[in-house]
This record gives structure tokens, sequence and C-alpha cells, in this order.
């Protein structure tokens, strides 16, 4: 994939938050990756998962640094453990960002592959009381992911 | 003068401190041991803050958090948010959380807890527990959601206990908002934490200082704090009523927490 394509992608994903209303991070030109946040809280790792959030987390962290630089396609499993502690909370803006730029490029279509924003010109429509984002042919699901919002490639739901 | 006295007074204790630590690490290497600092008196004052604050039949305290982000050259940046928590026992709990990129509102009325994105119009809830700090602690294993400043609610529970405290040291004088305080710091698993707490007959965290010591780059979280314990609330004030144009979503349950359970 040529750089102008990404950068093609990532206005793309720009224009995507005038109309979705709100996205997290700010401009292409921030695009850059993190690889760590502070915890918020002094009791962050509770009782029995505590181990679990660790071990998981700390080798996502890695792979996902690793991918993002070389602007491959990025796994959209690692997305969610971008936080060492699960989701993510929200320190990271452009990370998200970037991976959902390389994810949405490549497997946006995918049923089940989850990115972190929308491409542009999409439509909030509610079936059954769930809330659904229809972008071109493709349908998402927002969901919250800890305290950010992923969107989940789904089929139609109607 | 007294200001030189004063300053004098807590470079000394800093000084101390710091002397402490070398102490520690000096006998770390020899014996291959820690001997941490444990000052009774420390924890006699995370005890009082936090009995004090199991007290409080309300509040509504205003907060300047700020959180690092580590970028993957190792440089830290800090990310600046305004949180706010209004709390009444027995009616409930709504925390906003507004930054640059996102704006947070948690709403917990004993009954449900939702979380609402006032500009994205997203809203989700869950079936809520009997208490703040067990309906927290489960949207966080199970969701991951973590909700600012929760600890407000942990401190003087089972959940975050003294006894995990290995280092336990008072630093001296502290200011926050033109308060005086008292300055404390801890030292548990994978965390460092500093409170500054209020003198007086109201013994309120009003400085909360988190260092995640389990990552190389030791990125800081930190909240000022300002209080005010005679609030007035809107008698709806906790439940969260959607909007007509808000979009209900779900949760998106934890991978780990999802293993976890098998």
């Amino acid at each position: 994939m040529t750089l102008e394509i990404l950068r093609t992608t990532l206005l793309g994903i720009s224009a995507g938050a005038l109309v979705v209303g709100q996205l997290m991070y700010s401009s292409p030109a921030d695009a850059r990756g993190y690889r760590g946040h502070a915890r918020t809280n002094v009791n962050v790792n509770r009782g029995a998962n505590r181990n679990i959030n660790r071990n998981v987390n700390r080798g996502a962290n890695r792979n996902f640094d690793r991918n993002i630089n070389r602007n491959v396609n990025v796994n959209r499993n690692v997305n969610v453990d971008v936080d060492r502690r699960g989701w993510g909370y929200g320190y990271h803006p452009v990370a998200t960002g970037v991976a959902v730029g390389a994810t949405a490029a490549v497997t946006a279509a995918v049923i089940g592959s989850v990115v972190y924003s929308l491409p542009p010109s999409c439509t909030s429509v509610i079936v059954n009381g769930i809330s659904y984002q229809q972008c071109g042919s493709t349908w998402y699901q927002p969901q919250y992911a800890g305290s950010n919002v992923s969107y989940t490639v789904v089929n139609p739901p109607r | 003068m007294t200001g030189y006295s004063g300053n004098r007074r807590a470079v000394t204790a800093a000084l101390l401190a710091a002397l402490g630590t070398s102490a520690v690490v000096a006998s770390e290497g020899d014996a291959g041991k820690k001997a941490p600092t444990v000052e009774p008196a420390a924890i006699q004052a995370l005890e009082k803050m936090s009995a004090y604050l199991r007290t409080l039949d309300s509040f509504s305290l205003e907060a300047e958090a700020s959180a690092d982000a580590v970028l993957d050259d190792g440089q830290k940046i800090q990310f600046d948010r305004d949180v706010t928590v209004d709390f009444a026992k027995g009616k409930g709990l709504k925390v906003d959380s507004v930054s640059p990129f996102r704006h947070l509102t948690y709403f917990y009325d004993y009954k449900k807890l939702t979380l609402f994105s006032p500009d994205m119009r997203y809203y989700a809830s869950t079936e809520a527990q009997p208490t703040v700090a067990k309906t927290l602690d489960e949207v966080s294993a199970r969701y991951g959601v973590e909700m600012p400043l929760a600890d407000l609610f942990y401190w003087g529970t089972e959940r975050l206990p003294v006894g995990a405290i290995t280092s336990a040291v008072n630093i001296g004088p502290g200011r926050v908002h033109g308060a005086a305080c008292s300055h404390y710091a801890y030292r548990q698993a994978d965390v460092d934490f500093q409170l500054c707490i209020a003198e007086g007959d109201h013994p309120l965290p009003l400085k909360l200082v988190i260092t995640t010591t389990d990552q190389p780059e030791q990125p800081q979280y930190e909240a000022r704090m300002a209080w005010n314990l005679k609030p007035h609330f809107a008698a709806d004030e906790f439940t969260f009523t959607p909007p007509q144009d808000a979009l209900p979503i779900t949760f998106r349950p934890m991978p780990a927490a999802a293993a976890e359970n098998q």
C-alpha cells in the first residue's frame, strides 16, 4: 500500500469526523502510536482477572506498535488491547485513529471486524432498539468497548 | 520568614524521604530483600480519610485531571480533562468527564448504570448492583469500563485494603487550591500513589497522583479536587432519561472477562 493511499484513507476518516460528529483524534498530522498509559485508579487490578489482564495486554501492545509502524494490515483483534487493562479508556486518541485507518482500508467489509471510527457519510439507524451506522453498503454496530466506542461490521439488520 | 522555614521543613522531609529510599535500595542490594518504610501515621491518615469518605451522605466535586500517554518512542504526553462527581447516598451518582476528544457521563441510580456520550449521542445501560463500588467492580470486570476517580468509592472498603500498601510516608505539608493539606506517599504493587489530605475536620483528598510503576516510563495520573459537601441536586439528577435523538447501544464484554468466566 502506498503512502498516497494511506494519506487518502486518513483524510477520508477525518472527513468522517464531521459526519459522525466526534472522533477520538484531531488530525492526520498527529498520527502516531501510543504504547502505554497511566492508570487512572489505584484500584485497577481487581481480584481474579489481574494476571489475565496483564499477560494478555502486554503482548498485544508490542504487536500493536509493530503493526502501526509498518502501516501493514492491523490485526483488528489487537486494537481492543491497546489499553493494557483491556479496553481502551481514551487517553490514546491518536493511536486508535491510526489503527482504524489501516483496518478500515483493508477489512472494512469483513463481517465481525472491529474499528474505532467510521468512514465518511454514515447514517444512524435504529432497528429493534439497537443503533447501527449505515455507511454506504456497510453496516456497523456501535458498542462501548470500555469507555470508548467501537464499531463492529455486521450484516444489514433489515 | 515563615515561608522560608516552612520550605525548609518540607525540603528536610523530602531529604529524609530520599535518604529513607536510598537506605531501602542499599539494603535491597545487600540482602536481596525489601525493607519498605511503612509509617503507622501515614497509614492512619489514609484510614481516617477513607473512613471519612464513607461517612459522606452527599458531595459534589470538581477535579482537574491529567493523565500521561506514552508515545512509541517513550515520550510522555499529558492529556487533561475536567471531571465532576455528584453523589447522594441512596439516590445516586453522576460523573461527567470532558476532554477535547471525548465527553462521557456516567449515571447510577441504584437501578441502572448508564454511560452516555453527549457529543456522539450513544448510550448504554446495565443493571446496577446495590452499591456504587460493587457496580463499578462489575462494569470494570465485565466491560472494562473504568469510571474516573472510582477510588473515592473504594477507599474504606475491602476492595482497596491498606494491607496492600508496602510503603507509606508523610512527605510534609502541601497546598492545593489555597487549602492546606498533608502530603503522603504510598507504594503498592504496580502503582505508587500520593495523596494530599485536607487538614482539619474534613480529611478529604485534595490531590491524588497515581504513578504506574510496572511500565518503564512510569506514566502518571493526577487529579486536583475541589469539594462541596452541601450540594443541591435535582430530583432526577441521577436517572438517565434518553434525549429524543440519543442512540441506544450495548457494552461489549471484555475478552479477559469472558476467559475468566470459562
